[in-house]
């Protein structure tokens, strides 16, 4: 049900200042693209990880509920060890399948950047609100109009999951396989829970809309902050670590640290 | 003090619409204080006379506008929504599309944070709000955690944060249970009568508004047709037919009576006045009870043996749950919201499998068999077609569930032509179902599904959110469906559905079946029903008052005895 993705998560990070959790994921992000090294991005999703926990949330019902982005992160890692498998000296093989050490490290190095993204993406929004979303945007001079839109998809995903749900239900009891028949039938098979889906986003947004207005909403008003947003000796010390660690990244690849081991790379 | 709302020669059309105005030459003032209620068919105009009063329209929506509508002295088209936001507070049908918050707290707070109130001031009005409709202890609550009516208080509690003096609601109560209706609408008259907000709200049940309105107000084809004090209203003769509304069931009773010369006076509004009208005129002669036709017993068609059911969570939603769906029934399933209706209805396909007992459907295991194998015994039409329908044309929506079937294809061209049969025949096999209107979009789920040829017809709420006519048109279609042998089970809130249409009804309490039988001998455990959360319709209600009472259920059945003596 839609519930669990709202339920305002009373923890550490739900005290985190809602710009420092913002400028988080965008850390996180910056520091993925910076690192290949798969050690130092294991490092990195270590960290990703940690942080589920400070914020008390599941690992296991945080990944189930971005399972389709852990099932790229997957895929991805058994593609590159595929491409790969015949890059250097096998680790393990069986008949024609190798695995080398240069497919498993470029494997691992996509896949937990992905992971570390979508972990630190969905730690954020399970313990922000919209509300404090927007706000960060807003203290942190994103445009207006961006920050909106970032809020209503935030406040639309759990609708649309439980809308999600009835649909495949529906079409279900009309004698729907969705994992069986050929590529062409598949895909016939899910505009019938495509459409549906989209035609009800537009209808939730179209009325979402209608409320908000009817709330005296205007984006180019001068408006309430929920909180004032007041950085913390903590907040200080994560901003703090986080720029110094930026800055490390960053340093250290100039310096030919971080990269992919030489012994590693794909070509 | 001029009157709160007052619109003058308001003609009004959509964009891209102006040969077809949604509102024509209305002209409306009402004072404050009032109670006026809304109603009429869909399409006209309801709606759009509430996005006037809020200036939706013509800001949000364009469109041609003509006249003038003013809001506490302010014309709408001289100040923006935001502004208006300030005099008009607004709740839409849907409580969900409404919540913008992830608490209550912050739902209610987001529309003053909007006009810039200091945040003390923001405080003290969300919770001035909030215990106005008796939501104060659910501050910090998910608004996701609410149930329905609760939702719908929490957008009320939104829309009166702005302490405007003016209240519109369009359709509020649609897709609540009868216990949510209920606690919506006495918070509404309580903010009427206590706070002296004045209130507009659109409604199609009659029967739910009247008790609190001193206006009735029908509109239809973007006119007022009609507008008064709910008796008078009532009373005009065919006001109610021409408008397409609904006549509340006791007031239905009278008007069949009247015309067989079997009631003199006006039409009563309430169950009290219509018993106290019949019984000054009423002998004490007690009636032989009509003894009821014994439904014939077919064999079983779906077993549900001491099931249980709980979802990831643990909590038990079914609890050792024995039912027997036999052919040629009509079978209602009934209770509040979370008792357990849809889950035990969705056993019957497959799409749920018992976590202890079994279900069997045609004396096999649904645990052994897959949903798509059990759309050939049992077809399944969700409330809402906009879950269910996808395809551009008629053809393709209704071949999608036999092609799924791996019929071949003169086979699913047979399923399909019978099915279009009952939905304006092979000239429509090219229509978009898009375009459709949400009644017939039902009628298009319910042959989609029909279009499988299942034995058993399993429908979610298939009349609600339907205008009258239309209800009374998809139900009769059900009907029919039945006495050419269909076997149908109704998952509703609608008790007066229940009384009219069903041979039998099962009431369903925590998970368990609190109550089953015939509609007679259910609504006659009154108190049984009672701690059910389920009223019984006027009708019955109304039979029950009388000395001695009549052993009737459908409104034909009190009529013909009443009537008959």
């Amino acid at each position: 049900m839609a519930d669990a993705y709202t339920i305002a998560q009373v923890s550490a990070s739900r005290r985190t200042d809602p710009r420092v959790k913002v400028l988080y994921v965008l850390w996180i992000f910056v520091l993925v693209s910076f690192v290949a090294d798969p050690r130092i991005l294991s490092a990195v999703l270590l960290l990703t990880i940690c942080a589920v926990f400070a914020a008390r949330l599941s690992l296991l019902e945080l990944v189930r509920s971005a399972r389709f982005g852990f099932f790229v992160a997957l895929a991805s890692f058994l593609l590159w060890i595929l491409f790969l498998r015949e890059r250097g000296p096998a680790l393990l093989q069986l008949g024609w399948f190798r695995i080398t050490a240069a497919g498993l490290a470029n494997g691992w190095s996509i896949a937990a950047r992905i992971a570390a993204i979508l972990l630190s993406c969905f730690v954020v929004f399970r313990t922000t609100s919209t509300r404090e979303v927007m706000t960060a945007l807003y203290r942190l001079r994103v445009s207006v109009p961006f920050a909106m839109v970032v809020g209503i998809v935030l406040r639309l995903i759990p609708q649309l999951r439980a809308e999600h749900a009835t649909i495949i239900e529906a079409q279900r009891s009309r004698g729907v396989e969705f994992n069986s028949g050929g590529l062409l039938s598949r895909m016939r098979k899910h505009m019938a829970y495509l459409v549906p889906l989209v035609l009800r986003a537009l209808k939730i947004t179209s009325d979402l809309s209608l409320a908000m207005e009817a709330r005296a909403f205007d984006p180019y008003a001068p408006r309430t902050f929920s909180r004032n947003l007041q950085f913390d000796s903590a907040d200080y010390l994560l901003l703090g670590l986080m720029a110094i660690l930026l800055v490390a990244a960053v340093a250290a690849r100039f310096y030919g640290v971080g990269a992919m081991p030489t012994a590693w790379l794909p070509s | 003090m001029g009157p709160i709302v007052e619109i003058r020669n308001l003609t009004y059309s959509y964009r891209r619409q102006c040969e077809r105005p949604a509102l024509r030459d209305i002209d409306l003032a009402i004072s404050r204080g009032e109670f006026v209620a809304i109603a009429g068919r869909s399409g006209s105009g309801k709606s759009t006379l509430c996005y006037c009063l809020n200036g939706l329209i013509p800001h949000s929506f364009g469109g041609h506008f003509e006249g003038e509508v003013r809001v506490s002295g302010t014309d709408t088209r001289a100040v923006s929504v935001p502004a208006l936001a300030r005099k008009v507070g607004f709740v839409l049908q849907n409580a969900e599309s409404q919540l913008v918050g992830l608490s209550v707290e912050e739902d209610v707070a987001f529309g003053l944070e909007n006009i810039a109130l200091p945040r003390q001031e923001v405080s003290r009005r969300v919770a001035a709000a909030l215990q106005k409709v008796r939501l104060g202890d659910r501050i910090h609550q998910s608004p996701w955690s609410l149930s329905g009516g609760q939702k719908q208080r929490l957008a009320i509690a939104a829309a009166v944060a702005f302490e405007s003096q003016l209240l519109v609601l369009d359709n509020p109560t649609a897709e609540l249970d009868p216990v949510g209706k209920l606690e919506v609408m006495s918070t509404i008259a309580q903010l009427n009568t206590e706070h002296g907000i004045t209130v507009v709200i659109v409604n199609q049940e009659l029967e739910e508004v009247i008790p609190y309105a001193t206006r009735l107000i029908l509109m239809d084809a973007g006119r007022i047709v009609s507008s008064g004090a709910p008796a008078r209203v009532i009373n005009e003769p065919g006001s109610l037919a021409q408008a397409g509304v609904k006549v509340p069931e006791v007031a239905e009773i009278a008007m069949r009576l009247k015309a067989r010369g079997a009631w003199v006076g006006p039409l009563p509004l309430t169950v009290n006045d219509a018993a106290s009208t019949l019984r000054s005129r009423m002998g004490s002669s007690a009636r032989a009870s009509h003894s009821h036709k014994a439904s014939a017993k077919g064999q079983a068609l779906v077993e549900v043996q001491n099931a249980s059911f709980s979802y990831g969570d643990g909590v038990p939603v079914l609890r050792n749950v024995d039912l027997t769906i036999r052919r040629g029934e009509f079978v209602t399933l009934m209770g509040p919201n979370g008792t357990g209706k849809t889950t035990l209805a969705k056993h019957f396909n497959g799409l749920l499998k018992p976590t202890s007992g079994r279900v069997l459907v045609r004396e096999s295991d649904t645990r052994h068999a897959s949903v798509a194998q059990l759309a050939k015994i049992v077809g399944y039409v969700f409330q809402n077609p906009d879950h269910q329908l996808f395809a551009r044309t008629l053809h393709e929506e209704l071949a999608f569930g036999p092609a799924n079937l791996k019929w071949p294809s003169t086979q699913v061209e047979r399923a399909v032509e019978h099915a279009l049969e009952h939905i304006g025949g092979p000239r429509r096999s090219a229509d978009d179902p898009f375009f459709m209107g949400l009644a017939e979009r039902k009628l298009v789920a319910i042959a989609s599904v029909l279009a499988m040829e299942p034995e058993l017809l399993v429908l979610d709420e298939p009349a609600t959110g339907a205008d009258h006519e239309s209800a009374l048109h998809i139900m009769n279609y059900l009907a029919d469906l039945h006495k050419n042998g269909l076997t149908i089970v109704i998952v509703t809130h609608d008790v007066s559905l229940a009384a009219n249409f069903a041979d039998r009804i099962v009431v369903l309490q925590s998970g368990s079946i609190a109550l089953e039988g015939s509609p007679r001998e259910v609504f006659r455990r009154t108190s049984e029903l009672e701690s059910c959360l389920v009223v019984p319709p006027q009708g019955v209600q109304l039979a029950q008052k009388l000395h001695p009472p009549l052993d009737a259920c459908r409104v034909s059945e009190v009529v013909e005895q009443l009537a008959g003596q």
